[in-house]
């Protein structure tokens, strides 16, 4: 798939198509149809938190390895699409050596590795130990006879090649580390619910982005997971654990699009405060944010977009021209209220990375509000027409006139009118994000409308959009895909429709969604293959 | 065992530096005369009898930029071999290489252009139609250099090597399964010419690791052939394809086991830079470009691996190029009139694109070069960035893969012939036996005879 945004964001056709906007009943729900079962492969941070969880956080994690594509928006859906290329083969073959090597010379970590007192050092049994050890929590299942047999015999061949224990456990882990038990999750199941293993590692992934601990393991083991209210137990202890700020990062990185911030530039001729690391402090900004709102406030997820709170570095602070909270690194600030800069739509994560290198561009911040936050599906431009739009002139000076010139085209009209409205209510701040009155010398009228309603200026925007119920369903519709790895299909509509006016009635708290998605019955059940 | 005159011209005495657990590791290297028989003459090894006629193997190149070209001054005055074709505007760098490339104007792509720059880059790369999945779009099957790489890439360390000089590629092992590109040339040459890497001339080190290598890439195959039993047939099929290339890196490992490339061209690259920062907001794109050239002839030179691709840019890329006012892909479609940017901006891609292959083409090998034995492909996926357009499509091919190609030659389609003509007749020089290329309206079953030999 086309990695995120180049191909897709710019101008734009005529459907408009709505994510999530099914006709619901007062009180009943349409009954849920399961999705059929899905195949992730572990994103990037999945794999890697599952590595540090395992042997601790003190490794060189491989520079690269097979890149996370998006589909619908989120690299969580992707991975069950992606097809591991050659090139990921080798990255994952090198990255378990690595691993490997580097766990066996950690000091004093062979004996953890190989449990066996003396006499038995050396034996196959020892390395049968070390298999039963790591692959419940490498691999979120134990391996089976055969599987084990082979790791055994691998481990076997090491020794007899190297004449070292630490060749056995190195090679041993090697293996454990390739293997697709540990590189995709599966959903195989029995009579069309998961199993308990799969349960836990769905949920170790879902609520940690990484590997289950004991305690999950455990209540795998005994199966007890598979009673509801073990499992709400679970799911409730898992977020109040500090593993979940990871999963929350790893969802506002997909959500948000803040993965793509690594790639920021921006004419510093331009825009005097750009550096090269801007794009790196942008994300963590975001990333704080978002944080702090869904795990230390607890807070509505309308606050996102509303919020005078930021966290904000030297740099971002002249952007802002605010003081900095603090000297060196990042500082909770609060915004003047007396400005127009509120939340994720006032931070340079959004305003920076939908602009061009040297300008803003009303035109790709309106398309991620469109798709991103409300879950609406921007058309493709199209092939075989001059997208140009009218230069500056004296009848258009802003970009903003300039595009309302251009929508008089009947046939550009049909796309900018849908597009670009919401990213008008953001014209007071440039292609970096910079407050500003004025564009091109004429002063900027940021008033707009979307979807037939009416807003002036960025403040009244940030409103319209955190109350509306596009906003709140896109929420709900993005965190149930990051869970269950797969596009949302009609047979799930009533579920999205109960998942969602609990969340309305419960004040809109990422917190609670999640443990209701993790106990939800469409986390657990699969429909046959080819099921929507 | 073939014998061979050769003549390196890049220094032997180069001191091996690899990192091996942090430490820096220091082998000089023995005289020349070491690999040589009585007569001066080199023994080549086996591997090599899987190349041309002339004991070389066949290497493919692919050198791509994003949006287009201007055409009016793009296609080449006059047509046919030598003096009765000239350069253009935007070709002229290519001059010091005009006798070893051929330059194809006047084809089409003959796939529908469903979205703006993605669907001309499967059409060109692939030769078919672009598949669109809701939001997102894949390519319906591999691109040209994996096509390559199947069978040029069998014998390798590496099936193939893919490098960014800005953004991403487009490098596409079927849909949706996208090879990763390497963005920093210091990664390449640790990954080329570090550990795990043998100069010819060294003694070959018994490595009992890469039989247990194999013997795990074993096991985890089988591990993933019982998982396709017990998934539903998309996933099978996705399983599959990791299967295949699990069993091609086995494959490739015990082809290194018995028989490590030791080619007499073959030399140690200077160690590239950490990073390469941008200047003024522009990426260093002509020095990155460069770097990476050096380290991708000495990739081929060495038998790392026999397919290269290099991506200059990506489609819609809106890089800051040298003295330009905005960004690539906005000025394509913004900038008026007559769009003297964008023909700057077009001009630079071919300056790179000469610089790639004069890094190749430096190379001895034998009586001719590493240029020679090869063929690079330099495209983009649209014509005229603007428009969009899938007519006129900008192909250069350099190198006449052993004499399998036509050089010094312009050929003007007059028909608006299947630009998927082209790669066909590209696989075929290459020693591939596809009997067609393409899907759809990009289909073609047979190549352009005009550029074969």
């Amino acid at each position: 798939m086309s990695p995120r945004a180049p191909f897709a964001l710019l101008l734009a056709g005529a459907v408009i198509l709505s994510g999530c906007a099914e006709e619901k009943a007062a009180t009943t729900y349409a009954e849920l149809e399961p999705a059929a079962a899905v195949l992730p492969r572990l994103t990037k941070s999945q794999y890697q938190h599952t590595i540090s969880d395992v042997f601790g956080d003190d490794l060189a994690l491989p520079a690269q390895l097979e890149p996370d594509t998006a589909s619908w928006g989120l690299l969580a859906v992707g991975a069950s699409v992606a097809t591991v290329s050659s090139r990921g083969v080798e990255l994952y073959e090198e990255a378990a050596r690595s691993l490997a090597q580097q766990i066996v010379a950690k000091p004093g970590r062979l004996g953890d590795l190989l449990p066996c007192t003396l006499p038995e050092a050396g034996t196959v049994t020892c390395t049968e130990a070390l298999v039963a050890r790591y692959a419940p929590r490498l691999w979120r299942r134990p391996a089976t006879t055969t599987e084990r047999d082979r790791i055994v015999s691998i481990a076997q061949k090491a020794h007899t090649a190297y004449g070292t224990e630490a060749a056995r456990a190195q090679y041993a882990l090697v293996a454990l580390l390739q293997s697709p038990n540990l590189l995709y999750r599966t959903e195989l199941g029995k009579e069309g619910v998961l199993d308990a293993w799969e349960l836990a590692g769905k949920l170790a992934l879902f609520l940690w982005d990484g590997a289950p601990d004991d305690a999950l393991l455990a209540k795998a083991a005994d199966a007890s997971l598979l009673d509801d209210a073990t499992l709400r137990a679970e799911a409730e202890r898992m977020i109040a654990d500090p593993r979940f700020a990871r999963a929350v990062r790893a969802f506002a990185d997909q959500w948000l699009h803040l993965d793509a911030l690594d790639g920021l530039n921006k004419d510093p001729n331009i825009f005097k405060h750009f550096s090269a690391d801007l794009g790196g402090s942008a994300r963590q900004e975001s990333e704080r944010l978002f944080a702090w709102l869904v795990i230390e406030q607890d807070a509505d997820i309308a606050e996102l977009l509303t919020t005078r709170t930021t966290f904000v570095d030297r740099r971002l602070a002249a952007i802002y021209d605010i003081p900095a909270a603090t000297d060196d690194g990042f500082g909770q600030v609060e915004l003047p209220a007396a400005g127009l800069r509120r939340g994720f739509l006032g931070q340079v994560a959004f305003l920076g990375l939908h602009s061009h290198p040297v300008s803003s561009s009303a035109t790709l911040r309106g398309a991620f509000i469109r798709e991103a936050l409300l879950c609406q599906q921007v058309p493709l431009p199209p092939s075989d027409l001059n997208t140009a739009i009218p230069q500056p002139s004296e009848t258009a000076r802003t970009l903003k006139d300039r595009l309302l010139e251009h929508m008089s085209n009947p046939s550009c009209f049909g796309c900018h009118h849908f597009i670009d409205p919401p990213g008008f209510g953001l014209e007071n701040f440039d292609g970096i994000g910079r407050f500003r009155s004025h564009d091109n010398g004429a002063v900027i009228d940021a008033a707009g409308e979307i979807d037939d309603r009416a807003f002036d200026g960025p403040l009244a925007l940030y409103d319209l959009l955190a109350e509306s119920e596009a906003y709140r369903r896109c929420v709900v519709q993005k965190l149930y895909g990051f869970a269950n790895g797969h596009r949302v299909g009609q047979g799930e509509y009533g579920t999205l429709d109960r998942l969602d006016d609990a969340f309305a009635a419960g004040g809109r708290r990422l917190k609670a969604l999640a443990v209701e998605i993790a106990t939800d019955p469409s986390f657990r059940r699969i429909g046959a293959p080819g099921a929507k | 065992m073939r014998m061979l005159r050769t003549r390196p011209v890049v220094s032997r005495r180069t001191l091996l530096r690899g990192l091996l657990g942090g430490a820096v590791v220091s082998v000089g290297l023995p005289p020349l005369e070491a690999f040589l028989d009585a007569h001066g003459e080199r023994y080549l090894p086996d591997a090599w009898a899987a190349g041309g006629d002339d004991g070389f193997p066949r290497r493919f190149g692919l050198f791509y930029w994003g949006n287009g070209m201007l055409p009016d001054r793009w296609t080449p005055k006059g047509e046919g071999k030598g003096d009765a074709w000239a350069l253009s505007d935007q070709l002229a760098p290519l001059l010091p290489l005009k006798s070893k490339i051929s330059v194809v104007t006047g084809t089409r792509l003959g796939i529908p252009n469903a979205v703006p720059h993605y669907a001309g880059a499967a059409g060109i790369l692939t030769g078919r139609p672009v598949i669109v999945q809701g939001q997102d779009e894949t390519f319906g099957g591999p691109s040209i250099d994996q096509v390559m790489a199947a069978k040029l890439g069998e014998l390798t360390r590496f099936l193939s090597l893919e490098m960014a000089v800005e953004g991403h590629g487009l490098s596409y092992n079927g849909p949706n399964s996208q090879n990763p590109v390497e963005k920093s040339p210091f990664a390449v040459f640790e990954r080329l010419f570090g550990v795990g890497f043998t100069l010819p001339g060294e003694t070959p080190i018994v490595d009992p690791s890469l039989g247990l290598r194999r013997s795990i890439l074993d096991a985890v195959g089988e591990d993933a052939q019982r998982l396709g039993t017990l998934v539903g047939s998309a996933d099978k099929q996705r399983l599959d394809a990791h299967l295949e290339s699990i069993r091609s890196l086995e494959k490739r490992l015990a082809k290194l086991e018995d028989d490590p490339p030791d080619l007499a061209a073959c030399a140690l690259p200077t160690q590239p830079e950490m990073a390469y920062p941008h200047i003024e907001g522009r990426p260093q794109l002509v020095l990155r470009n460069k770097v990476m050239a050096e380290l991708a002839a000495m990739a081929l030179a060495c038998d790392q691996t026999r397919v290269v691709s290099q991506w200059l840019t990506h489609p819609v890329s809106n890089v800051l190029f040298q003295g330009a006012s905005a960004g690539h892909h906005q000025l394509t479609h913004d900038e008026p009139g007559a769009q003297p940017e964008v023909h700057a901006i077009t001009v630079q891609c071919v300056e790179m694109l000469r610089d790639f292959l004069l890094a190749l083409d430096k190379v001895q090998e034998g009586a001719g070069t590493l240029l020679d034995h090869m063929v690079v492909l330099g495209c983009s996926e649209v014509s005229l960035g603007k428009t969009h357009s899938l007519e006129e499509m900008p192909i250069v091919l350099a190198g006449s893969c052993g004499g399998k190609l036509q050089t010094d030659l312009h050929y003007r389609s007059q028909g608006g012939e299947n630009t998927s003509k082209v790669l066909l007749s590209l696989t075929r020089a290459c020693g591939l036996d596809l009997p067609a290329f393409g899907a759809e309206g990009g289909e073609v079953k047979d190549g352009l005879s005009a550029i074969e030999a």
